[in-house]
């Protein structure tokens, strides 16, 4: 036979080495991103604080800072399928934080989560309830979950 | 070792194995069973009686409170308009003479609920007071309910809902399926239904809600005082809602 391809030793070597980094992008490319991610400045959010008064919230602030979507998914279970209804509602957070832009989505765009609550459920973007006129647009500075957080609530 | 004792000892720790799985499952679900049921809503059986004798031919006061209550999407064309309670015209025969009718129609709260159990992700399903729901969490919009359904009262959503009517409400995005949910959230605050309280307003008071475990409830005694039927009793889904006058 004529030796028009090349030597077939060669390519018992290059065949496996693409397939090898083509199974190593994905993971190569997604450390790269969370270098990234780390050395840039989007690890904090400005979220509007309540009023004085309405300081107590059902959790505290740490746990309600990144573990309320779990309170939220087990209220949500208990109503839906055992007809539990308590005290704890997505609209009760209204009451306190009136405004969704500047609670809910400034931390939820910084970690780049899109929670499809609100596609059914009413928050409004700019609301402002007659019991709470003291709310004004105090921010504060919070940090935002790091990237293994976030990469636990996507998994779960 | 020889080939009988190898069967032997392969044998015995197949059978054991299994065992303590089975054993293991009984133990688990017997106790899990207790935690996550919710007993007062195990002693209800929500259903509902419709007297068309009353009915009148119309008059659409529950249909629209049904919508004002629950966000319900409507559109001018059928093909996406959604009813969950709705009414058609049904012709009779008897002997030469034929009878019209105006009907009521909506979810039936089967006992044995086909919708429930074709559903791929346990989306619908049964709650303990006999009230069929659809999780929208969970649906993923593959219409086999539709299909499923005998009584055609499951709709799919197949546009946003753009007025939010009622804010206190959830709506249903584009996607899912839904249909009559018997205002489960307004029986659990122990109100009735926003169709029966529409028909009681206008003062026909036509549809009525309650409970069929208890034999002193106005449904019980409207059954028990009356000659009920319900429909497509056939086919062994045991709706729960009966109709008097048809």
């Amino acid at each position: 036979m004529p030796n028009n391809t090349s030597d077939p030793k060669s390519g018992q070597v290059i065949i496996p080495v693409i397939l090898i980094i083509l199974i190593l992008l994905p993971f190569g490319y997604s450390l790269v991103n969370r270098v990234i991610a780390q050395g840039s400045d989007r690890s904090e959010a400005f979220l509007e604080r309540p009023d004085a008064k309405y300081e107590n919230c059902i959790r505290d602030t740490e746990y309600m800072r990144y573990h309320h979507w779990e309170l939220l998914r087990t209220v949500r279970v208990e109503v839906v399928r055992y007809g539990k209804r308590g005290d704890i509602r997505l609209d009760s957070c209204m009451e306190c934080h009136p405004n969704r832009e500047r609670f809910c989505n400034r931390c939820h765009e910084a970690v780049s989560l899109t929670p499809d609550c609100f596609g059914c459920h009413y928050y409004p973007e700019i609301f402002q309830p007659s019991s709470i006129e003291s709310v004004t647009e105090k921010t504060e500075l919070i940090p935002v979950p790091d990237t293994t957080v976030v990469d636990s609530i996507l998994t779960k | 070792m020889d080939r009988r004792d190898f069967i032997k000892v392969a044998g015995g720790t197949v059978l054991a194995g299994t065992s303590c799985t089975y054993a293991f499952r009984f133990l688990t679900s017997s106790s899990m069973s207790d935690a996550g049921v919710d007993s007062t809503l195990a002693k209800r059986k929500w259903g509902m009686v419709i007297n068309l004798d009353k009915c009148k031919e119309d008059c659409t006061a529950c249909l629209e409170a049904c919508r004002e209550e629950n966000n319900v999407y409507h559109d001018e064309d059928d093909r996406w308009d959604i009813n969950w309670i709705r009414k058609v015209k049904i012709e009779g025969k008897i002997g030469s003479a034929t009878t019209e009718k105006t009907m009521i129609l909506l979810c039936n709260h089967c006992d044995n609920p086909p919708c429930a159990q074709v559903c791929p992700v346990q989306a619908t399903y049964k709650r303990e007071d006999g009230i069929v729901i659809v999780d929208h969490h969970r649906c993923i919009g593959c219409r086999y309910c539709m299909i499923a359904c005998p009584y055609n009262a499951r709709f799919f959503n197949f546009k946003d809902e753009e007025h939010w009517i009622n804010p206190d409400r959830p709506k249903r995005t584009h996607g899912v399926a839904e249909s009559c949910h018997l205002c489960a959230h307004r029986l659990d605050a122990g109100k009735m239904p926003a169709c029966v309280e529409a028909c009681e307003k206008i003062g026909c008071g036509a549809l009525s809600v309650g409970d069929f475990n208890d034999p002193e409830s106005n449904v019980s005694k409207l059954i028990a005082d009356n000659s009920v039927k319900r429909i497509r009793e056939d086919l062994g889904t045991e709706p729960k809602v009966y109709y008097i006058g048809l």
